[in-house]
């Protein structure tokens, strides 16, 4: 196994399969008393975040703290890069004190392979630019494996901003990889330019893309991309892209919805589908946990060269 | 050892263990995984044929507390796999159960990933063979059976749930 | 129109791309279909005949496929009833009509408005022509699949060119998922000031 976890294509299938085990024995550990092992006692991790995250960095954290690891939050905004310090800078001046691991998010596409060159500690990607969130497709895939026992032969349906997202990206690599038929689906304006390269299938209509789905997944839409011109309103997003009661009958009546959060209901996902039965969101952060819990576990917490 | 003795092993080690616990009723079995789940799970049998009773049964996997993690490379992690403990400990008398005991490292980790779940009232060791050279200062409560071994030898228990036939090895490393 | 109706119009030359006529023929109408194109269609004793001067055209109704009805907002230049008027006295019997009005058809609610008009006259077949942009301000592309919904055939800034051209390529991707042809009011506007003078200077280089 690599030192490393900067995106899918750092694990191979075994790997993989690996990490979703683990976590079930995982995910035990958060329904004890006392949620705690003592497995990574002693090592340090550092989260080093610079971009604004909730769910993920929480996620990570008590993933940490149920391991037992000393660990560290860095959000930037109120660190030494609003002082200009550049990622390089920040990563030797960590790297000085030693840490284990550093969990990495940031806006370039590529901050984790930066780091990994500087730093012994082992690096894993929380979200870099638009490249990858491999943890993210990992909870994903352990959220899909719980409800369908399987994923080779399912059909994914994955709807929204493509052209932007990680989560697509690493969702894409892993799926396809474990043996799943991947439809992507989005307006025109946002997709991406030679996606089907990957062995998805591509669709503009939200009706072709969902007909008979196991999985639905949803991306979210930012506010931003209606300045880009990307799309005309929020509204007509979800009039022609909304995931609805309607369209949700469109696929297997046993389809599981999926969505990486935060969610805008009523854009991409109608609040009734969002608290419907067949929706899964809230499973899949309960998951984050034992995911991340797993691929701490698997990376070994030490030090290159230990 | 082989199937015979084992069956007869177990069937003593049953009764001494109502022999020496005045009632069942607080008992549990705890077996430690791998070969731990299906002695206690027999022994469970066994305690219910005897006395009619059924004594709550679960499994205990150590990989977490073991004292050697994280000095191996990346990826050389052991397995880990899940632990059910489907009642409270609280107050009970568990019988904490594995198939063999060596340098006594494995049932360490055990109690500490027990005193996690609750406070029992007390914890015994019950264990098929002993085959000696502790490391740290543990003792077991209930032997099937004691087999000398040089440091050289490993004992391998196969049972029937796992491997497919009871039988107690002694290897040459 | 009953359909026992019927009327030969003769005398006019007859201009029939489709089936590749232009000539002095003679056109059979029965009710509201042409039942005959041919030459010395023999007119039976309920047909009235209409004889046409030799000057005249008779072909398929004409389309515009660019025109201003001006309304909502400008019915003092034009009203949906008076250019549609206009356009079957001319022979045109369809029309799609420019968004540049006001407010702007960038949304369904001034294309059925548009349409519903063209309905009360009974004139001329009205097909609305949407806004590329939300009021046409070159900035944020307008509801493009409602348009579509509510009858638009294509989508224009007309009136002024799109903007940017990253908003053309937006609009373009974006439109094709609806079958939606984009128009282009093709006028650079920043040679607009010089034109007299730029085309003057062409010709005598030319000349």
């Amino acid at each position: 196994m690599k030192k490393d976890l900067l995106g899918i294509g750092d694990l191979t299938t075994d790997e993989i399969y690996r990490v979703l085990d683990t976590a079930e024995a995982m995910r035990e550990i958060g329904q004890r008393p006392i949620k705690k092992v003592p497995t990574l006692r002693g090592k340090t991790v550092v989260n080093l975040f610079y971009e604004a995250s909730t769910r993920t960095r929480t996620s990570f954290e008590i993933a940490e703290k149920r391991l037992s690891a000393d660990t560290l939050s860095i959000a930037v905004a109120t660190s030494s890069a609003q002082k200009g310090e550049t990622l390089a800078d920040t990563a030797l001046n960590l790297e000085a004190m030693a840490p284990d691991m550093i969990v990495l998010r940031h806006a370039s596409s590529g901050a984790g392979h930066l780091l990994s060159r500087i730093c012994k500690s082992r690096i894993i990607n929380a979200g870099d630019g638009m490249h990858e969130h491999p943890t993210q497709a990992l909870l994903d895939a352990f959220t899909i494996r719980e409800h369908k026992k399987r994923i080779d032969g399912l059909k994914v349906a994955i709807v929204g901003d493509l052209l932007h997202s990680r989560v697509l990206r690493s969702n894409v690599l892993l799926l396809t990889r474990l043996g799943a038929e991947v439809w992507v689906c989005g307006p025109a304006t946002l997709v991406p330019t030679g996606i089907e390269q990957c062995g998805v299938r591509v669709s503009t209509s939200i009706a072709e893309a969902v007909a008979d789905a196991d999985v639905i997944m949803m991306l979210r839409i930012q506010q931003e991309r209606m300045q880009g011109a990307f799309f005309p309103s929020l509204r007509e997003y979800f009039h022609t892209f909304g995931m609805t009661a309607a369209r949700v009958a469109l696929a297997r009546p046993d389809v599981i919805i999926m969505h990486p959060g935060p969610m805008n209901r009523g854009v991409e996902i109608a609040s009734d589908v969002a608290d419907g039965r067949s929706s899964v969101i809230l499973e899949q952060v309960a998951n984050g946990v034992a995911v991340r819990m797993a691929v701490l576990y698997l990376l070994g917490g030490g030090r290159e060269g230990d | 050892m082989d199937a015979d003795r084992i069956g007869r092993t177990l069937t003593r080690i049953a009764h001494e263990i109502l022999e020496r616990n005045r009632g069942i009723e607080d008992l549990a079995l705890i077996g430690i995984r791998t070969r731990g789940v299906p002695l206690a799970r027999r022994l469970a049998e066994m305690l219910r044929d005897i006395q009619g009773h059924d004594v709550p049964t679960g499994t205990l996997d150590i990989t977490l507390y073991r004292d050697d993690l994280m000095r191996t490379a990346v990826g050389g992690q052991p397995v880990v796999r899940k632990t059910e403990i489907p009642f409270s400990i609280g107050d009970k008398r568990i019988l904490l159960v594995d198939d063999v005991l060596y340098t006594g490292r494995t049932i360490r980790a055990a109690l500490d990933a027990l005193i996690e779940f609750g406070r029992p009232r007390a914890i015994q060791l019950v264990v098929l063979v002993d085959r000696g050279h502790r490391e740290l200062p543990i003792k077991a409560d209930y032997v099937g059976k004691n087999v000398p071994t040089s440091l050289t030898q490993s004992v391998q228990v196969h049972l029937t749930e796992i491997d497919g036939r009871d039988e107690v090895e002694i290897l040459e490393s | 129109m009953s359909r026992s109706l019927k009327r030969l119009y003769r005398g006019a030359r007859v201009v029939d791309p489709v089936n590749q006529r232009d000539g002095l023929f003679d056109v059979l109408v029965e009710g509201d279909r042409i039942a005959r194109v041919g030459r010395n269609i023999p007119a039976g004793g309920d047909v009235t005949v209409v004889e046409l001067a030799a000057d005249l055209v008779v072909c398929p109704g004409l389309i515009d496929m660019h025109v201003h009805l001006r309304e909502p907002g400008q019915e003092h230049k034009e009203t949906v009833a008076t250019g549609t008027a206009a356009a079957v006295a001319g022979g045109f019997t369809a029309v799609a009509c420019m968004p540049n009005t006001n407010p702007v058809n960038d949304n369904a609610g001034v294309t059925e408005y548009i349409l519903k008009k063209a309905a009360e006259a009974g004139l001329a077949r009205v097909y609305p022509i949407g806004a590329v942009s939300r009021g046409q301000q070159g900035e944020q592309l307008a509801d493009i699949a409602e348009l579509k919904q509510a009858g638009c055939v294509a989508l224009t800034d007309d009136g002024r060119p799109v903007a940017t051209a990253i908003l053309m390529r937006r609009a373009l991707e974006y439109a094709g998922m609806f079958n939606l042809l984009v128009i282009e009011h093709c006028e650079e506007q920043t040679l607009k000031a010089d034109a007299w003078r730029t085309k003057v200077s062409t010709h005598r280089r030319w000349a």
